[in-house]
């Protein structure tokens, strides 16, 4: 870990400043707040006219439409919902590979991610993976009050979200933040991540290293989440099929967020500085 | 097989490992955690079987810098080749003797010749092979082949059981086997008889050892009156003063038991006058080095004698030849069918198996001769006899008839003459004056028909000897057309013999039976076989050295042929190769 990961999110609460979250055109729920919601609610939006309920509120009783029309009806204005962004880190061992900047990276992106949310006056709320998926410690609160994100955990995402799926509000923004590095197919989770969601961001968040095979030459791979050792001899053939594999590997990713309306972008955390411009190509951030 | 020029550079082979040290410790395999495994489920294997031991794996170009290392190696160590057209032919002298067999299985000289061999023909190549016993006479093992794995059956026939070795004979036949031009390799457990090997590229080593051994060096069994009289000789052929027991048995009774101390190169004899009647006498030796000469038989000699028949009107020449006949002890008490007549007539005598002793007529007045006498030596009528200082009373005008070989004269006038008649016959012709003579006083007169008695009595069916020395001729005068011939170790073997007499194929010691003819007229022999060979049981002498060489050194460097540039092109054409692989391995990363 080049700097301490507390560091980190003070970096990304600062990063995070410059941005605020490009909220989707889709209506949204969520508690009372300051955008229009999909639902009827208070604001002075106009949204339709239905027949008088009982237990309807009178001041809502068109008193006009009952004179021309003899008929209680009712006046109902849109909501105002404050909008929510589910934020999902994948903590598992993966992602806090040694000697590389991929936790450091996660916990600058996630918190960069929350400060644009409050700029763009979302709610948030930030799970992580462990045994199921947990929500992260003073969440609701500004990036520098969570603490260090536990890393590490030994459930992959797919294993954790079988356990215990991270309870995602409707109608809300989701972010997930892995390097989809599990096996399986990724379309049945991704499905589930989506269900109900106003919009679904996938960033696949790599080290270097993980995008780039090792050189060449006698190298001894352990897996930092089974433990698992492989040897093997590194040559250019090599590296040419690990480059094919993980292209496979994001190609699959790419049409499952097509299929479930998911925007998918890959970051490198050694150049996650000079990568924010890709999240506004996704529309996920903007300008603040 | 190359040979090396510069040994020391085999101190640059060190390269060798150390390249090895510095690509083991470049490409040891390098921990490197990864985010998953995934990526890499291609090159993962099963474990199904259990975990797989792991070895570094190197590069190619490792294995191409080792090629080029490894010829850059041989090239400075400076190979020589050994060329075809140059290589010579190699002929293997072995000594077949008994004493390349002396000591323990395994360390005898054969064996110690054999791995010397072996050390020669994995060093070296040679255009062909040929291998020569030498034993009493020289022996080709085999055809000459052109590779020394094709030697072993050839080898299984170097039995090392003769009696003697004459090498000499061997390197004459080599040289004249391949002209001179051979490299001749002689094995042997002994050094050359003189310093000076003979001329030709000859390699004499030898593998002896000095050992103590005693041996029976004679052995002897003479009819002597109603008896027999049996000789033992026994030497230390040692190096030193040795110990043995002599026992010496007939049947199962022990005739003569003795334990011996000789000094080195001191021998022992004993004589034992034993009954005709008793059967095979065995002596035998202690353990020693060479067991081959520890063992002696002595057969029953076959009482030989003549069927004489006097035909001589001359009273007084008769008696006296009667007396001198019984005097031989050879004459058979019967002269029915005579074998030997004793006459005065012109004619040849009849019988088939009648020689003749022809007393030819002599004048009234006989010249007294006083010598010098002539006298062919080597026939056997003479064998013995001086006659010097006699007078032999002959007729001075006699010539020598045609046909007839004169055995002695007085100058040019024959006193006895043969002929060998259309039969096979002898037919002796004596000139002799009794009353003008000397001779019949003198012991010569005895000496010369015992002479004839013999000659006849060796010319008759059988064995002339029945106790005999391993490398001696056997001859053998067979009844019929076929002797049957059993070995000591009972194996039978048929022998054909057209006519006269034959020679029995004998080899090894032992005693052997023959048999020719046929019911009445079979014929039973038994003969002993001795290995007596004191030259050759002498261990004493047996050394381990070598003379001679297969030329000089220059001569044996233009056999061979520098590969040098061929190496220089080979390690060229490696790194060629290696710059390729690098210029490829740059160009994919």
């Amino acid at each position: 870990m080049k700097t301490p990961f507390r560091q980190s999110l003070v970096d990304g609460e600062q990063a995070g400043m410059r941005y605020a979250l490009c909220l989707p055109n889709s209506p949204m729920s969520g508690v009372r707040g300051e955008r229009l919601g999909r639902r009827a609610g208070s604001s002075v939006d106009f949204q339709d006219y239905r027949e008088y309920q009982p237990g309807d509120d009178l001041r809502h009783i068109d008193w006009n439409a009952y004179a021309r029309s003899n008929q209680l009806i009712v006046k109902l204005h849109r909501e105002e919902v404050q909008p929510h962004l589910d934020l999902i880190l994948d903590t598992s061992a993966s992602m806090n590979l040694p000697d590389t900047d991929k936790p450091a990276a996660l916990h600058q992106l996630a918190a960069l991610l929350a400060t644009a949310a409050a700029n763009a006056r979302c709610s948030q709320a930030l799970w992580m993976t462990g045994e199921g998926f947990q929500r992260v410690r003073n969440d609701t609160q500004p990036p520098g009050a969570w603490g260090e994100l536990p890393m590490g955990g030994a459930r992959s995402f797919e294993e954790a979200h079988g356990l215990l799926p991270p309870r995602l509000r409707r109608q809300g923004m989701r972010v997930i933040i892995s390097d989809l590095l599990w096996p399986g197919d990724p379309l049945p989770t991704l499905r589930k991540l989506a269900e109900g969601a106003a919009s679904l961001h996938v960033i696949q968040l790599l080290a270097r290293t993980d995008a780039t095979a090792p050189e060449p030459g006698n190298v001894q791979l352990q897996d930092t989440e089974t433990g698992e050792m492989l040897s093997i001899y590194v040559d250019a053939s090599i590296r040419e099929t690990y480059r094919d594999t993980l292209r496979r590997l994001q190609q699959s990713w790419h049409n499952a967020c097509k299929q479930t309306g998911a925007q998918l972008t890959t970051l490198i955390a050694e150049d996650l500085g000079q990568s924010l411009s890709a999240l506004e190509e996704i529309q996920l951030l903007e300008p603040a | 097989m190359p040979t090396i020029t510069y040994p020391l550079a085999w101190l640059a082979a060190i390269s060798l490992p150390l390249l090895a040290a510095i690509y083991f410790l470049r490409h040891r395999f390098r921990k490197q955690p990864v985010s998953s495994l995934l990526l890499w489920q291609m090159q993962k294997e099963s474990r199904e079987g259990g975990r797989r031991i792991e070895t570094p794996k190197f590069p190619p170009i490792f294995f191409i810098e080792l090629f080029i290392l490894a010829l850059l190696v041989f090239a400075a160590l400076g190979p020589r080749w050994q060329l075809p057209h140059t290589t010579r032919p190699l002929i293997v002298v072995l000594d077949d003797s008994l004493s390349m067999s002396a000591g323990p299985a395994g360390q005898q000289p054969r064996d110690e010749a054999l791995k010397l061999l072996n050390e020669i023909l994995a060093k070296r190549d040679f255009a062909s092979y040929q291998l020569i016993a030498a034993g009493a006479g020289p022996r080709l093992l085999g055809d000459t082949v052109p590779h020394p794995d094709q030697l072993k059956d050839q080898i299984s026939l170097w039995t090392c059981t003769a009696h003697a070795a004459d090498l000499d004979a061997a390197l004459a036949l080599a040289r004249n086997l391949r002209k001179g031009d051979a490299d001749v390799l002689v094995l042997t457990d002994h050094a050359p008889a003189e310093t000076d090997l003979p001329p030709g590229r000859i390699r004499w080593e030898a593998v002896g050892k000095p050992r103590v051994n005693f041996a029976f060096v004679n052995a002897a069994r003479t009819p002597h009156g109603a008896g027999d009289r049996c000789l033992f000789e026994v030497a230390n052929l040692s190096a030193s003063a040795a110990t043995n027991t002599l026992r010496i048995t007939a049947g199962q009774q022990v005739v003569y038991e003795k334990r011996l101390l000789l000094e080195t190169n001191r021998t022992h004899r004993v004589t034992l006058p034993v009954p005709a009647t008793m059967g095979t006498l065995r002596a035998e030796l202690g353990g020693d080095a060479l067991a081959g000469d520890n063992h002696a038989a002595l057969v029953r000699p076959r009482r030989r004698q003549v069927r004489v028949q006097m035909s001589v009107t001359d009273t007084n020449l008769a008696r006296l030849i009667t007396e001198t006949l019984a005097s031989t002890g050879l004459r058979a008490p019967t002269n029915q069918p005579p074998e030997l007549v004793i006459h005065q007539s012109d004619a040849p005598p009849a019988g088939r198996e009648a020689w003749g002793l022809r007393l030819a007529p002599m004048p009234e007045k006989a010249e007294r001769f006083t010598g010098p006498f002539v006298m062919d030596t080597t026939h056997p009528l003479t064998h013995g006899l001086t006659l010097p200082g006699i007078v032999w009373g002959a007729n001075a005008t006699a010539t020598n008839a045609p046909g007839h070989l004169p055995i002695i004269t007085a100058g040019n006038v024959p006193l006895v003459t043969t002929r060998t008649d259309r039969r096979g016959r002898e037919q002796v012709t004596l000139h002799f004056a009794p009353t003008q003579s000397t001779v019949q006083d003198t012991p010569q007169w005895p000496a010369l028909f015992w002479n004839l008695l013999h000659w006849r009595a060796r010319a008759q069916p059988g064995l002339p000897e029945n106790n005999l020395r391993l490398g001696a001729e056997v001859p053998y005068r067979p009844r019929g057309k076929t002797a049957t011939l059993t070995f000591p170790d009972k194996t039978e073997q048929q022998i054909d013999t057209p006519s006269g007499e034959i020679r029995l194929p004998v080899k090894q010691p032992g005693v052997y039976t023959v048999v020719s003819g046929a019911q009445t007229n079979r014929l039973r022999e038994s003969f002993a076989v001795n290995f007596l060979a004191g030259a050759e049981s002498n261990l004493s002498a047996a050394v381990t050295d070598k003379w001679g060489a297969w030329g000089t050194e220059e001569e044996v460097r233009y056999e061979y042929a520098s590969v040098l540039p061929y190496l220089i092109l080979l390690a060229l054409a490696g790194a060629l190769a290696h710059l390729w692989m690098i210029a490829r391995q740059r160009g994919r990363t």
